[in-house]
């Protein structure tokens, strides 16, 4: 006679069966030809329908899954990413000799690269690695978050955040 | 940044003879002209800025000036045309708010611009204008007492 807690037939039907009173049942089906056969059946029928309802959960949840990821984001940035440098440059042309951050990030041209949302995540970072300079601001408005210890300097803040981009996908 | 760039937009150093550092984004001209070039100093503390114990969180010249003093910069110089007798800090302003500072040592007026280069041999009156306002006070060191 078959042992039931060896058997694979027993063990599927545990692993799928929702209610314990089956459990005793298992072991019968478990123990003969017929019992295996019917329970190996009910077994890949509520499998069956536990994988397509998965699948099509799966489709349903894809847009809110991919929607704050690196890919989906950097895509996004893309067509951004001509008007993003234009304004980049402006603002570094007009702020550069500003002695205080409060100044440098109530330029306009600023203000609008933070209106670009999420989306600017990606070019933000780029342009901290290539050209380093005072996009903290501008990166906790779009990120709605702060990775940067309170005690760092701006080179720590810099390394801070490209650590997190890096991390999160939105840059290499 | 060429010298161009930084006299389209303090005009009054054209021809003038003064020397460029390096451009450096981690400190500011508060922060150069209290000898600290790792920090970026202004208020509030955290996100890559520095602003020390003690002070209030604002950028007015009554609190700066008592963080200048806080460093050993207790005498008011009167005639700001005339050098320093010792390592001084001026303070630029708009109003009641600082915008800029230079530091006087070892003869010459010195000064960080923004996030780029210090400037070295500059008068003062050379950085004021749209950008900085006007110098609204100079604080020195005092002078040492002769031991005999």
């Amino acid at each position: 006679m078959a042992n039931p807690n060896t058997n694979t037939c027993g063990k599927r039907f545990f692993r799928w069966g929702p209610r314990s009173d089956r459990r005793e049942r298992a072991k019968d089906w478990g123990s003969s030809d017929s019992g295996r056969l019917i329970c190996q059946e009910w077994s890949d029928e509520v499998k069956a329908v536990y994988d397509a309802e998965r699948r099509v959960r799966e489709i349903f949840d894809a847009p809110t899954k991919t929607q704050g990821s690196g890919i989906f984001l950097r895509s996004q940035a893309d067509r951004l990413r001509p008007e993003f440098s234009v304004l980049a440059d402006q603002w570094r042309n007009n702020t550069r000799h500003l002695s205080l951050v409060s100044k440098k990030i109530t330029d306009p041209s600023y203000l609008r690269i933070i209106g670009m949302g999420k989306p600017a995540l990606p070019l933000l970072l780029e342009v901290l690695r290539d050209k380093p300079s005072h996009w903290f601001a501008a990166l906790r408005a779009v990120a709605n978050f702060d990775p940067v210890n309170p005690e760092a300097n701006p080179s720590e803040a810099r390394k801070a955040w490209l650590d997190w981009g890096k991390s999160e996908g939105y840059i290499d | 940044m060429p010298k161009s760039d930084i006299e389209r937009d303090f005009p009054s150093l054209i021809g003038a003879a003064y020397d460029l550092s390096d451009e450096d984004f981690n400190y500011n001209c508060l922060a150069y002209a209290l000898g600290d070039q790792k920090n970026w100093w202004e208020p509030p503390k955290g996100s890559g800025q520095y602003w020390p114990p003690g002070f209030s969180d604002d950028v007015s010249v009554k609190t700066v000036e008592s963080i200048i003093r806080a460093h050993g910069f207790t005498v008011e110089v009167t005639d700001k045309k005339a050098n320093p007798e010792t390592d001084a800090i001026a303070i630029y302003a708009e109003g009641n708010d600082w915008t800029h500072f230079a530091k006087f040592s070892s003869g010459l007026w010195s000064s960080k611009l923004g996030e780029g280069h210090d400037v070295e041999g500059v008068a003062l009156e050379n950085l004021e204008g749209p950008i900085y306002g006007t110098i609204t006070k100079i604080l020195r060191r005092p002078k040492r007492r002769r031991v005999s």
